[in-house]
C-alpha cells in the first residue's frame, strides 16, 4: 500500500469495527472518492464478510432431531 | 439484521413456561430451534456437534427457566447459554490458534495488506468446496474470542449491542476484536485470490 495512503487506511480501519456501511468523516469519503486503492481496500473486506455470509447459509434443523426434540418436552399425556 | 424486539407471543410463552406450562415451552423450543442449531453450526461447523449444541441448551433452558427474571431479552438469555456449550465444546478440540497478540500485531497492521485484483474473479461460481474448506481453515484458527464475535456480528447477524450483551464483554471489546476477524479474514481470502488468478495467468 502506498505511503501516503496510511494515515487515512488507519483511520479507516478504525471504522472497521463498526457497520461496514458506518458513515465516515467527510474527509475519509472524499479520500475514498479519489483513490481506488482505498476503495478496493473496502470493498474487498465488505466482500469477505458477504462471502462468509454465503457460504455458511442457514440450516434447517434435521427432522428426526427436531421429533426428539420436541417430544422430549411434549406434555405427558 | 436480526433486530431483538419486544415480542409479546414470546414473553407470554415464557410466562407460561416458567409456570410449568409443558406446551408453552415446547412452542419457544419450536420457534427458536433452527437458530440454535445454525449457531452451533456456525461455531462448531458439525452436524453432529450442533445437534449436541441444541439438546443442551434447551435443557439448560428447560431447568433454569423458572430462574430467568424476565428484565433481560429470553433471546439473548438463550444465546448466551447455546454460545457457552458450543465454546465447551470448541475447546475440547486441540486447534492451533493465534494468540491475542499476534491478531493485534499482525491484523492491526495496515502496512501488511495484499492488494490485487478480485474483480475479475468469479466469485459467485467460488462458493464451492474448496473454497469453503478455505474459509473454515482460517476461521478455524481465530482465537475464541474472535470467532464468537464474528461468528455472532457477522454470520449470525446481531448487532454490536446484542454480541457485547451475549458474550458479557464491552462495546469497544466487540469492535476492536471484530475489525481483526475481519482483517485477517479479509488477508486470508487475499492469499488465496492471489494463487486463483495466478492459476489462471498460467493456465
Amino acid at each position: 500500500m502506498k505511503k501516503h495512503n496510511l494515515k487515512t487506511i488507519r483511520e479507516l480501519c478504525n471504522y472497521l469495527g463498526e457497520d461496514l456501511d458506518h458513515p465516515m468523516c467527510k474527509e475519509l469519503a472524499k479520500h475514498l472518492e479519489e483513490c481506488p486503492e482505498c476503495q478496493f481496500y473496502l470493498e474487498t473486506i465488505k466482500m469477505t464478510v458477504h462471502l462468509f455470509r454465503d457460504s455458511h447459509p442457514p440450516k434447517p434443523v434435521p427432522e428426526e432431531l427436531k421429533k426428539k426434540l420436541l417430544s422430549s418436552f411434549a406434555p405427558k399425556k | 439484521m436480526y433486530v431483538i424486539k419486544k415480542d409479546h407471543h414470546v414473553d407470554q410463552l415464557v410466562v407460561r413456561a416458567k409456570k410449568g406450562d409443558q406446551r408453552a415451552f415446547t412452542e419457544l423450543v419450536d420457534l427458536f430451534s433452527e437458530r440454535i442449531y445454525n449457531l452451533g453450526l456456525r461455531i462448531l461447523k458439525n452436524s453432529d456437534d450442533a445437534a449436541d449444541v441444541l439438546q443442551e441448551t434447551f435443557l439448560a433452558v428447560y431447568e433454569k427457566i423458572d430462574t430467568f427474571d424476565g428484565r433481560s431479552n429470553f433471546f439473548t438469555w438463550l444465546y448466551r447459554i447455546a454460545t457457552n456449550f458450543a465454546l465447551m465444546k470448541l475447546r475440547k478440540d486441540k486447534r492451533t490458534v493465534y494468540t491475542d497478540n499476534d491478531m493485534e500485531e499482525q491484523f492491526d497492521n495496515p502496512e501488511k495488506v495484499q492488494l490485487h485484483e478480485w474483480q475479475d474473479l468469479p466469485l459467485k461460481d467460488m462458493l464451492n468446496n474448496e473454497f469453503r474448506k478455505r474459509l473454515d481453515t482460517a476461521i478455524d484458527r481465530l482465537p475464541e474470542i474472535y470467532r464468537s464475535v464474528f461468528v455472532l456480528r457477522d454470520l449470525e447477524d446481531l448487532s454490536i449491542k446484542e454480541t457485547s450483551k451475549i458474550l458479557n464483554i464491552t462495546e469497544s471489546n466487540v469492535k476492536i476484536r471484530l475489525k481483526r476477524a475481519r482483517l485477517y479474514l479479509r488477508e486470508e481470502l487475499a492469499a488465496y485470490m492471489g494463487e486463483l488468478a495466478k492459476e489462471r495467468e498460467s493456465s
